[in-house]
């Protein structure tokens, strides 16, 4: 995803009324996997750091600093606090809860694991996908899938959260 | 014999029919190697074949002469302009276009129009009553003299962002064309509303700090490939200017420091003997930067304001615009950059908010970008370039640029804080390259500039640290191709179309450059390329086909294939490996051999002897081992005779590659081998010309293969690796990270 840290400048990042962002573009990456061996769905999500601190200062009333040496102790469980408020998902027309499995920084993107549980077979999934659109207009969540050998994505954003995808 | 011939032509008929319902439906050339004829203009005598300028090359100059006045008090800029048009063109000028950006924050202004909006779930009281309560900002241009200079007045029409002046009398090529404009306009909080140009209030101490830029009406471009350039402002597409020379009187409160582009001509008027004195000695230093306003003396200025005025005298030689920063608050420190012999300076103006982060790197890193530029480009040929610090955005002018990259209130920053404001510094310094002398239309193609740049950007960001997060890599731009195809649009599309402009503009251009010169041309064929079309179009205004044809000209590679795929398209890179066959070596006849001597009537002891790949079950009385094979032994010793012999392969492979993305792309395959060793083979991309689907490749080796990885570095911008690998890997990254985690708990 991206781009570093760097916005480039306006002369780029020209949009007449955003918020700053210290990238060229709001953007996240969901990329869903479905492991029929471990009978799984495969979660990672992709976010900018930057984006994900204004997001959480957004909705949160003690402002953080995410990924510096300022980062709060409880940071966890403040993430996990954040992707359950803002993703769901329905398997097969059912609700499923998913298992935080950790994150990682890298580079300056935090990206978190999650897995969804006991999914013996995959015929639908809807997902519904709020992160950051609260906060940025211009969020667009990509959200990519892959199950049984094929690839489909939907890009959500700010008026469009949801998306059912067939398998 | 009518009857008969009646029959026969119904005959006929008949058959003309069964033989078209047969014949297959043609195609026309749909190769992904197809020349780019059809896409790019066709040459002529001002844009070549070769990608230089032709010889009939012409372009517009345009001099400006400016009395302008900075008003503090009430945030207003007023000017004076004497504009001289020399007509270069062969062609006759009926009118003149001159671009009003600031009309782009006039109240009927149809910017916010276009905008589509969306109900946000909070608003501040200050976002609410912008938007639904307070009357919108009163910007804009106030023209008001548009005149020849005897005083008679010039008609003109003004279309929102753009001005028509009506020519007196037609303006022949070659001749020049003197008129005045005198206009005033309100400036605007550029913090809040997010324009280029503009103001920050500092609340603390009551003082603004001036970033103004694209404040005087100034000539459209005309040139033999648009004509007039007189699209629309609406404020994403930036500008496409002529070349010429200012002279600029600037006013402003006499306790401001101000820089602008142009060399300053009255130094000693509006510069303190200390500060001469240290301007002077910062001429010679090399190594570090030299305070020639410090922070204490900034403080101290900011504490009160001057009523009286003094006017900053700039010349400016062959510049395309012209922009300058304001404020009471200023430090501004300076050092001396060598550029093959020729001392340039670099400064850099920053309250002291900027500090400590400021003083440290700025200067440093617009020294260092002004280096490493000049080596893939030209040297840098103006006398300076400053770095201006601004809240929350960056921005660049000729020899002048806004940058962001503010430390916390206690003055502690941390590394993201630093790191954006090294790369943004590097990317806005840059623009000094591109497009303020390589001076392509903005207006027409963001990538020209924004992605040039971004690509010399990332080389120079990683010489000044090879760890440095460009996020212009190959790897980067992955997630943005391999997106939802609905919300891509090709490069080459103009910037106000397109949906995401920052991977589009910036960030594509920038890998594929990248991924052009370490994995395809190489450096040395890409870097010579490269500076040729630098130097080429310096000064002058290229537009894509120059860049593309100049690249292949100068390098000797056809590279239709990588700039309709990359450039034209939003096709992907996807290469996998799809199944790799291990071969027997035997001297006896296979099943396939058989068969076909069998069709063909010849019976097995006549088949000729020789070496047959095969992966029939080995049969009694076969040689195990290819060393085993007398005819290919006796032939290697005959050959070989009182020579080295080379190794006999123990093991002969065929791989299967497969191409589910529409790019066309080399094959970088790294093979590892039963001992560990690994080796690499990169296969061209032309590997693709003949099938665009599917190759394959047989190779031998002494030793077994283990594994077969394809782009192990992420050089190709693969979109989905998971398929690069044989054998399938059987723990993907997220099954490694999970058990990771676990036992972290
Ligand atoms: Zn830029």
């Amino acid at each position: 995803m991206h781009t570093s840290i760097k916005l480039v400048g306006l002369g780029l990042f020209f949009s007449l009324s955003v918020a700053f962002s210290n990238h060229k573009y709001y953007m996240s990456l969901m990329q869903i996997d479905y492991v029929q061996e471990q009978q799984a769905l495969q979660v990672t999500v992709r976010i900018f750091v930057d984006d994900l601190q204004t997001a959480l200062n957004a909705v949160g009333t003690a402002a953080v600093e995410i990924a510096t040496d300022r980062e709060p102790l409880e940071i966890e469980k403040r993430y996990r606090a954040y992707l359950n408020e803002q993703l769901s998902f329905e398997v097969n027309n059912r609700k499923k809860n998913f298992v935080y499995l950790g994150k990682e920084y890298e580079e300056n993107q935090v990206v978190f694991y999650l897995e969804i549980q006991e999914i013996d077979s995959l015929q639908s999934l809807r997902i519904k996908n709020t992160l950051l659109t609260h906060a940025l207009n211009e969020q667009e969540n990509i959200v990519k899938t892959k199950a049984y050998g094929k690839n489909k994505s939907v890009v959500l954003t700010k008026n469009k959260s949801k998306s059912l995808i067939y398998f | 014999m009518k009857k008969i011939s009646f029959a026969f032509l119904v005959l006929l008929c008949t058959a003309s029919q069964l033989i078209l319902a047969q014949t297959q439906k043609g195609h026309t050339n749909t190769n992904k190697f197809k020349q780019l004829k059809d896409e790019f203009a066709t040459p002529n005598s001002q844009h070549s074949a070769s990608g230089a300028p032709g010889t009939h090359y012409t372009q517009q100059q345009v001099d400006y002469d400016m009395d302008i006045v900075l008003d503090d008090t009430r945030q207003r800029l007023s000017g004076f302009e004497k504009i001289t048009y020399h007509n270069n063109s062969e062609d006759t000028l009926e009118y003149l276009w001159l671009q009003l950006d600031q009309n782009k924050l006039a109240k009927d202004s149809k910017s916010p129009d276009i905008e589509i909006d969306t109900v946000d779930p909070l608003y501040t009281p200050a976002t609410f009553a912008k938007k639904f309560i307070e009357a919108p900002f009163d910007g804009g241009f106030n023209i008001e003299a548009v005149q020849q200079s005897n005083g008679n007045e010039l008609s003109y029409t003004i279309n929102r962002t753009m001005m028509r002046i009506d020519l007196p009398k037609p303006l022949a090529s070659g001749k020049t064309f003197k008129f005045e404009i005198k206009w005033w306009y309100n400036i605007i909080d550029h913090t809040i509303d997010r324009t280029r140009s503009g103001y920050e209030h500092f609340e603390e101490d009551g003082n603004k700090l001036y970033v103004i830029a694209q404040f005087f009406p100034r000539l459209a471009v005309y040139d033999n490939v648009e004509g007039w350039q007189n699209m629309q402002f609406w404020g994403r597409s930036e500008f496409a200017l002529e070349f010429g020379d200012y002279k600029v009187k600037i006013t402003t409160p006499k306790d401001h420091v101000l820089n602008a582009t142009g060399v300053l001509t009255n130094p000693k008027e509006v510069l303190t003997k200390t500060q001469l004195k240290r301007l002077n000695a910062s001429k010679n230093s090399f190594d570090k930067p030299v305070m020639i306003v410090t922070q204490e003396e900034a403080e101290v200025a900011e504490k009160s304001t001057s009523k009286e005025t003094k006017t900053w005298h700039f010349n400016a030689k062959n510049v395309r615009d012209y922009a300058f920063a304001s404020s009471r608050k200023f430090i501004w420190d300076a050092m001396a950059v060598d550029i093959n012999g020729t001392a340039v300076m670099a400064y850099s103006l920053y309250p002291k908010e900027g500090n400590p982060l400021w003083e440290k790197y700025s200067t440093r890193v617009v020294a260092h970008t002004l280096k490493e530029y000049s080596k893939y480009t030209f040297d840098y040929p103006y006398h300076k370039a400053i770095s201006v610090h601004s809240k929350n955005q960056g921005m660049e002018y000729p020899q002048i640029c806004w940058n962001y990259g503010r430390p916390r209130k206690d003055g502690t920053y941390s590394d993201r804080t630093r790191d954006a404001m090294i790369g943004v510094i590097t990317h806005e310094i840059g623009h000094n390259f591109f497009p303020m002398i390589v001076n392509s239309d903005e207006r027409q193609w963001t990538w020209m500039d924004e992605g040039l740049n971004s690509f010399i950007e990332t080389l120079t960001e990683l010489a000044f640290d090879k760890d440095f997060n460009t996020g212009n890599l190959p790897k980067d731009i992955v997630p943005y191709m391999g997106g939802d195809q609905s919300n891509i649009a090709p490069i080459m599309t103009q910037g106000d179309q397109v949906y995401q402009f920052g991977p589009n503009a910036y960030t594509k251009p920038a890998a594929g450059l990248y991924l052009l010169r370490e994995t395809i041309l190489g450096q040395k064929l890409f870097d010579y390329a490269f500076r040729t079309y630098s130097r080429r179009w310096m000064f002058k205004h290229p537009t894509p086909e120059d860049f593309f044809r100049t690249m292949e000209d100068a390098s000797g590679a056809d590279l239709d294939w990588f700039w309709r795929g990359w450039f034209y398209t939003t096709d992907v890179c996807d290469i996998a490996v799809k199944e790799v066959n291990q071969f027997r070596v035997t001297d006896k006849p296979t099943k396939r051999i058989l068969s076909m001597a069998k069709e063909l009537g010849v019976p097995a002891e006549r088949i000729r002897p020789g070496l047959f790949l095969t992966t029939d079950e080995i049969s009694e009385g076969e040689p195990e081992k290819i060393e085993d094979i007398q005819l290919l032994t006796s032939y290697l010793e005959k050959k070989y005779k009182n020579k080295i012999a080379p190794e006999i392969p123990s093991y002969v492979y065929e791989i299967v590659f497969e191409k589910p993305g529409g790019l066309v792309m080399p094959i970088i395959a790294e093979i590892t081998y039963e001992d560990g060793r690994k080796k690499r083979k990169t296969y061209p991309a032309q590997i693709w010309q003949k099938n665009d689907r599917e190759v394959r490749k047989i190779i031998s080796s002494t030793k077994a293969i283990k594994s077969i990885l394809i782009d192990p570095d992420l050089e190709t911008a693969d979109v989905d690796t998971t398929n690069n690998s044989w054998p399938t890997l059987k723990k993907s990254v997220f099954d490694l990270k999970k058990e990771g985690f676990k036992t972290q708990q």
